[in-house]
C-alpha cells in the first residue's frame, strides 16, 4: 500500500549529494503528515498509468506514429486481399505474359478527364528480335471504375461474391503493377501475399516470445545452474549463422507436406532462433529487477516467488518486450523471404512476397521485367516501419527518460 | 598583493529548448595568490559552471555571453574570455596554468589508459620532455602525492585503484605541470571520510610546497572551514556575500548565509533540538525573480523593497565583507 | 589472463560438440538413410545398383548401427579431417569444399573489414555532429540498408556491373582466371570483382554497427574523463580519437560475435544470386538433392568458423580492454 506513494512522491528535487545544505521544508516526514489518506488521494491526481504515458510519449515521435499508420494499412491489406486485390489470386491470363505496369491517365487526346483510365493493352512482337512487347491501343479506354464486378471469389472462404474494390469493365485489363510469367497481376499478388509474408513475421514472433518469454523467466528467477545452462545454450544457438541453418531445417522439411504444414513448418524454423534475443533481454531485466526495492518490499510483505514475478516484475518490463517484439518482426519478414527467394521456405501455391521475389532471380528479369522486384518495396517498407515504430515506442517505454 | 585571476561581470546562460538558464548571472570574483578561495552554495547555484567559465570548458548550449575573467601573469595578462574556443592559446593555459580536478575520482580518469600514461600527457604536452624524462616526472609526482610503490602503479589502470588513490593520481596529474591556480570542484564529496581528511591535507601540504591559488568548489561548510581564506557563497548564479573565512562564520550578513549556517548539526543547536530550514524551495530555474532572487525565502524580505527592481549588488558592508542585500545595506547605513 | 584465454579455448570444445550434433542431426532429419535415396537416384538413371556395392557403403557408414553410434563414427572422422561422401558427386566432402572454404573466408574477412572500415568513422562522425543533417542523412541510409534484402542489393549491383562497367556478371573470376591455378594475377582478378560481394553483403552490417558506435560514443563523449582530458590542454581531435573512441571501439569488437555469422548468412544468399564459387550455391544445392553429408558437413564448417571469429574478436577484446583483463585475473 504504502510503496506507490513513496515512489509517486518527490522528496528532493536537487541531487542527492546536497546532504549538508538540507534545505526543503515544503514537504514534512511521512510520519509527522496528519492526514495520510487524503494525501495519498491528492497524490492519484497526478498519477497517469505507465502505458498512458507511453501513449502520450509515443504520439510526440512523428516518424514512429507514421510508420504505425504504414503497418495498419498493411495489416488492412492482409486482411481484405480477396475484395481489394483487382483479380483473384489464381487469376491469369496468358496473353498477357510479362505486360509491363499499365499506367494509369487523365490526358486523352480529347483533353483533360478528371476520373484516371487506362488503355487496351496490345501485345506484339519485335520484327526482329521477336521479343514480345506491349503497347498501348490509345483507340479503346477503360476507366478506372470502383466497387466493380468481377472474377468470382469466396471472401474469408465463407461466400461467393465477385465484388472489387477496383477494376475496369469486361474486355480491359488493370495490371498496375504488371504482370509475371504466365500473366498473373503482380499487384493482386502482391496484396494476397501480404496475408502470408505478414502473418508469418507475427505467427513466428509469437512462437518466439512464447519460448523466450518462459525460458527467459525461468533463467533469471532461478539463476545458478538453470541460469548457466540456459545462457550457454544461447550463447550457442546464436554463433550459429541463421540462414544456412534455416535453410538445412527447412530443406528437411517433408515434401509431401500440406501448404499449412509447410507454412507452420517455416515459423518454427524461424523462431528456433529467434528467441534467443528476448530470452536474454527478459533475464537480464529480472536479474535487475529483482534487486529493487519494490521486490523487495512485496517479499516483505508476504508475497511468494510466483506472485512477485508475475505480478510485479513482468508488468514492469512488458513494454521493453513489446518493443524487441516488434523489433523482432521485420527479421522473420526478411528471413522468410530470403527463405522463399531461394526456394527453401514456402513454395508455390503459396503466395508469399517472398514466394514472388523468386521469379526475379536473374540479372535478366532486373534488366527486362523490373517489375518483377515490386514485392521488395513492400518487403522493405514493412520492416522500415517496423523499424521506426519498434524505435518509437523503445524511446517512449522509458517515459522517465529525458 | 595583485589577484591571480580576477572574474568580472561574468554571465554564463544555456540555450535550452525549454528557455535560457541564467546558470552564472553577474558574478565578480578574485582569486588572490597563493590563497584559497571556496565558492559554497547548494547545487545548481552556479558554483561548477563559474569553475567551467574560467578554463573555457563550456560547451553547447551553453555560452559565455558576457563578462571578463582574466589570468594576471609575470609582466602579461591572459584574457581568458577573449581566446579563441578550443585554440591553441586555451589549451596552453589549461593544465599548464590552471589545472583542474574533478568531483568523482571513479570516472575522471580514462579506463583503458595506464594511471602513469595520463599524468605523463599532461607532462609531454606543456613541457619539452622527452619520453623517460617525463616519465620519471609523472613517478616523482605519484610518489608527491602519497601514491605507494609509484613504479609499479605507473602501470595500472584506474579499476585497479581505490577511490582515495585514484584523487591523488588526478592531483599529481593537476598539479604536473606546476599551474598557478588549482581549480577543485567537489574534490572530497565522493570519498569516504577519513580519506577525505588524507586528501585535504595533501591539497593544503601541496599549496604550501607549490604556492599555487586553490579555487575549491564545495557545498560542504566543513571543509570551507578547514581550507577556505577567503569565501563566496553563490545563490542562484550569483555571489550574495563574500568576506574573509573567520567573517563569514562569525558575522555573516546576507540572510541565505545565516541560513546556511544554521543547517549545519552542532553549530548553536542544543541536542536534541531541531535544526534550522531555509523555508522554501530552489525556484524554477527558467523562471526570473525580480528584486533580490533570495527574497521568496527570505525571512528578513520586506515587502515592496526587497521583491522590486534590480537584483541588489554586492556592497562592502563591513570591512572585506561584501554583500548583496537591501535590508542589511539599510541598516548599517543607518548605524553609521 | 592466460585463465582467460584457457577458459575461452575450453569453451570452444562444448560449442563445438553442440555444433556437430545439430549438423548431425540435420544430415538424419530427411526421411530413410541417403543409401536409399542414392539407391532411388541410381535407378532413375537407369544404372543397376549393385547389391554388394551397396553392402559395403552400408558398412562404411554403419547405416545399421544405432543413430549414436553413427554419430560418433562420423564425429570421429571429422576429427581426422574425414567429412564424408557426398553421394551426388562421389567425391569426398572434403575435396568438395576445400576451396570454396577458402573463398568463402576471404570475403568473409574482407567483408568484415569493410564494415568496420565503413562504419567507424561514419559512427564517429554521426556522434560527434548528432541532429545535424549528415547524421540524419547516415542515420536513414542505414535504416535502408537494414531494410533491403540480400538478394536485391545483389541484383541490383550485379545490373550496375553488368551495365556501367560491363563486367561479365557474377562469379569471382574473369573467365581467363576461372580454372587457372592460384597466381597474383589470379588474386589481382579476384580483388577487382570482390567489390560486388563485399558492398552487398556488408551493408546490413555495417549500418548495424554504425547505430551502435554512434550510440557507444555519445555515452562516452559525456563522459568526466573527457572533460579530465580537455582540461589538461589535449587537442581536440587528438582527445576523440584518443578517449572517447577508443573507450567506444572496444563494445564494438564484441559484437563481432552478430555481425561475422551475420556475414557468413548473407554470404550464402549472395553468393546463389551472384553465382559466386563459394560454400554458398554449393550448400543450396546439396539441401536441394538431400545429399545430407555434403550439407551437414558445411554447416558445420559454416558454424565453426564463426565459433573460431568470434573466438578471435573474444581475445582481441581481451588484450585491448584492461578492464576486462582484470576481471577476469579477478575470478
Amino acid at each position: 500500500m504504502i510503496i506507490p506513494w513513496i515512489t509517486h512522491r518527490r522528496w528532493n528535487t536537487d541531487n542527492a549529494d546536497d546532504t549538508d545544505l538540507e534545505t526543503r521544508t515544503d514537504h514534512p516526514p511521512p510520519s509527522e503528515s496528519p492526514d495520510l489518506d487524503a494525501e495519498m488521494a491528492d497524490t492519484e491526481l497526478y498519477t497517469a498509468s505507465q502505458w498512458q504515458l507511453m501513449w502520450w510519449k509515443f504520439r510526440k515521435h512523428k516518424l514512429a506514429v507514421g510508420a504505425s499508420m504504414v503497418i495498419f494499412a498493411l495489416y488492412g491489406l492482409a486482411v481484405f486481399c480477396e475484395f481489394l486485390a483487382p483479380y483473384p489470386l489464381m487469376y491469369r491470363d496468358t496473353a498477357y505474359a510479362y505486360a509491363p505496369p499499365q499506367r494509369l491517365h487523365f490526358f486523352a487526346d480529347d483533353g483533360f478527364h478528371p476520373w484516371p483510365f487506362v488503355y487496351r493493352l496490345r501485345g506484339e512482337r519485335h520484327p526482329e528480335t521477336l521479343r514480345k512487347f506491349y503497347a498501348e491501343d490509345t483507340s479503346q479506354r477503360y476507366p478506372l471504375r470502383l466497387l466493380v464486378r468481377g472474377e468470382p471469389y469466396r471472401f474469408w472462404g465463407l461466400f461467393q461474391t465477385d465484388l472489387h474494390l477496383l477494376g475496369v469493365d469486361p474486355g480491359g485489363t488493370l495490371f498496375l503493377l504488371g504482370t509475371d510469367s504466365m500473366g498473373r497481376d503482380m499487384l493482386s499478388r502482391i496484396i494476397y501475399g501480404a496475408r502470408i509474408s505478414l502473418t508469418i513475421g507475427l505467427v513466428g514472433v509469437t512462437l518466439s516470445f512464447i519460448l523466450g518469454l518462459t525460458i527467459g523467466v525461468l533463467s533469471g528467477y532461478y539463476g545458478g545452474w538453470v541460469d548457466n545452462l540456459v545462457q550457454r545454450a544461447i550463447e550457442i544457438l546464436r554463433s550459429f549463422p541463421s540462414i544456412p541453418l534455416w535453410m538445412a531445417l527447412s530443406a528437411a522439411l517433408p515434401g509431401s507436406w500440406s501448404p499449412l504444414q509447410i507454412y507452420m513448418g517455416i515459423t518454427v524454423v524461424l523462431s528456433l532462433i529467434g528467441w534467443t534475443g528476448l530470452a536474454r533481454q527478459v533475464r537480464g531485466k529480472i536479474l535487475s529487477l529483482r534487486e529493487e526495492d519494490f521486490a523487495t518490499a512485496a517479499l516483505l510483505a508476504g508475497a511468494s516467488k510466483w506472485r512477485i514475478m508475475w505480478r510485479h516484475l513482468l508488468p514492469s518490463f512488458m513494454s521493453h518486450i513489446i518493443v524487441s517484439i516488434t523489433l523482432a518482426v521485420p527479421g522473420m519478414i526478411l528471413g522468410e523471404t530470403a527463405l522463399s527467394f531461394l526456394g527453401l521456405g514456402l513454395r508455390p501455391p503459396i503466395t508469399s512476397w517472398g514466394v514472388l521475389l523468386k521469379e526475379a532471380q536473374n540479372v535478366q528479369a532486373v534488366a527486362f521485367q523490373p517489375w518483377l522486384l515490386t514485392p521488395v518495396i513492400f518487403v522493405i517498407l514493412t520492416v522500415l516501419a517496423f523499424n521506426f515504430m519498434g524505435d518509437g515506442l523503445r524511446d517512449a517505454a522509458d517515459p522517465y527518460a529525458r | 598583493m595583485a589577484p591571480l585571476l580576477s572574474i568580472d561581470n561574468l554571465r554564463t546562460y544555456f540555450f535550452l529548448d525549454e528557455g535560457t538558464v541564467r546558470a552564472v548571472d553577474g558574478v565578480h570574483l578574485e582569486i588572490p595568490q597563493g590563497k584559497t578561495v571556496a565558492i559554497v552554495g547548494e547545487s545548481g547555484c552556479g558554483k561548477s559552471v563559474t569553475a567551467f567559465s574560467i578554463l573555457r570548458l563550456i560547451s553547447p548550449p551553453g555560452q559565455i555571453v558576457s563578462g571578463q575573467i582574466v589570468l594576471h601573469g609575470e609582466g602579461n595578462d591572459v584574457i581568458l574570455t577573449d581566446l579563441e574556443d578550443e585554440g591553441t592559446a586555451i589549451r596552453q593555459i589549461r593544465g599548464k596554468e590552471i589545472s583542474m580536478i574533478f568531483q568523482e575520482p571513479m570516472t575522471s580518469l580514462s579506463p583503458v589508459h595506464a594511471v602513469g600514461d595520463q599524468i605523463m600527457e599532461a607532462v609531454r604536452l606543456h613541457t619539452q620532455m622527452k619520453k623517460s624524462e617525463a616519465k620519471a616526472h609523472a613517478i616523482r609526482m605519484m610518489e608527491r602525492v602519497g601514491i605507494p610503490n609509484a613504479p609499479a602503479r605507473f602501470n595500472q589502470y584506474p579499476h585497479e585503484m581505490s577511490g582515495g588513490l585514484r584523487q591523488r593520481a588526478i592531483i599529481a596529474m593537476a598539479l604536473s605541470c606546476q599551474p598557478s591556480l588549482l581549480i577543485a570542484d567537489e574534490p572530497t564529496t565522493a570519498l569516504d571520510v577519513t580519506i577525505q581528511a588524507q586528501i585535504l591535507e595533501l591539497m593544503r601540504d601541496l599549496q604550501a610546497e607549490f604556492g599555487m591559488s586553490i579555487l575549491l568548489i564545495t557545498h560542504d561548510l566543513g571543509i570551507v572551514a578547514e581550507m577556505a581564506d577567503r569565501v563566496a557563497v553563490m545563490y542562484l548564479g550569483r555571489i550574495v556575500e563574500e568576506a574573509n573565512v573567520e567573517q563569514i562564520f562569525t558575522q555573516p550578513q546576507h540572510p541565505y548565509t545565516r541560513a546556511l549556517l544554521q543547517s549545519i548539526p552542532g553549530r548553536g543547536v542544543q541536542p536534541g533540538g531541531r535544526l534550522k530550514v531555509i523555508a522554501g524551495s530552489v525556484p524554477d530555474p527558467f523562471q526570473r525573480i525580480s528584486g533580490c532572487p533570495f527574497h521568496p525565502r527570505c525571512e528578513e524580505a520586506i515587502p515592496e523593497m526587497c521583491d522590486q527592481g534590480d537584483p541588489p549588488g554586492s556592497v562592502e558592508i563591513l570591512p572585506r565583507q561584501r554583500t548583496a542585500c537591501m535590508v542589511r545595506r539599510e541598516y548599517h547605513t543607518s548605524l553609521r | 589472463m592466460s585463465h582467460l584465454i584457457l577458459h575461452r579455448l575450453l569453451w570452444m570444445i562444448p560449442t563445438l560438440l553442440v555444433i556437430s550434433i545439430i549438423s548431425f542431426a540435420i544430415i538424419q532429419l530427411p526421411p530413410g538413410d541417403y543409401l536409399t535415396s542414392y539407391i532411388s537416384a541410381l535407378e532413375e538413371t537407369g544404372e543397376t545398383v549393385d547389391a554388394q556395392e551397396v553392402e559395403a557403403l552400408r558398412k562404411r557408414y554403419n547405416l545399421d548401427a544405432p543413430i549414436y553410434v553413427q554419430y560418433v563414427k562420423w564425429a570421429g572422422g571429422l576429427l581426422h579431417g574425414d567429412l564424408g561422401m557426398s553421394f551426388e558427386w562421389n567425391r569426398p566432402v572434403k575435396q568438395l569444399i576445400g576451396e570454396r572454404i577458402l573463398l568463402t573466408t576471404i570475403i568473409s574477412v574482407v567483408t568484415l573489414l569493410f564494415t568496420w572500415a565503413v562504419a567507424i568513422p561514419i559512427g564517429i562522425y554521426s556522434a560527434v555532429k548528432q541532429y545535424s543533417w549528415g547524421d540524419h542523412l547516415f542515420t536513414f541510409v542505414g535504416f535502408i540498408g537494414l531494410a533491403t534484402p540480400n538478394f536485391l542489393l545483389a541484383l541490383i549491383c550485379m545490373y550496375i556491373g553488368y551495365s556501367v562497367f560491363g563486367m561479365s556478371a557474377g562469379g569471382l573470376f574473369s573467365p581467363e582466371y576461372q580454372n587457372a591455378a592460384w597466381s597474383v594475377g589470379k588474386f589481382t582478378d579476384l580483388l577487382s570483382h570482390l567489390w560486388i560481394p563485399v558492398i552487398v553483403i556488408g551493408t546490413a552490417g555495417t549500418a548495424g554497427l554504425i547505430r551502435v558506435m554512434r550510440g557507444n560514443l555519445l555515452d562516452e563523449l559525456h563522459k568526466q574523463y573527457v572533460m579530465t582530458a580537455r582540461a589538461k590542454g589535449v587537442p581536440r581531435l587528438k582527445l576523440l580519437l584518443k578517449y572517447p573512441v577508443r573507450v567506444a571501439l572496444n563494445p564494438l569488437i564484441s559484437t563481432v560475435g552478430w555481425v561475422l555469422p551475420g556475414i557468413v548468412s548473407g554470404a550464402v544468399i549472395t553468393a546463389v544470386v551472384l553465382g559466386l564459387p563459394t560454400t554458398g550455391p554449393l550448400l543450396l544445392r546439396a539441401l536441394m538433392n538431400q545429399d545430407m553429408y555434403l550439407a551437414g558437413s558445411m554447416v558445420m564448417m559454416l558454424s565453426t568458423l564463426t565459433v573460431i571469429g568470434t573466438l578471435i574478436s573474444d581475445l582481441l577484446l581481451l588484450w585491448l580492454d584492461p578492464r576486462i583483463r582484470y576481471e577476469g585475473r579477478e575470478r
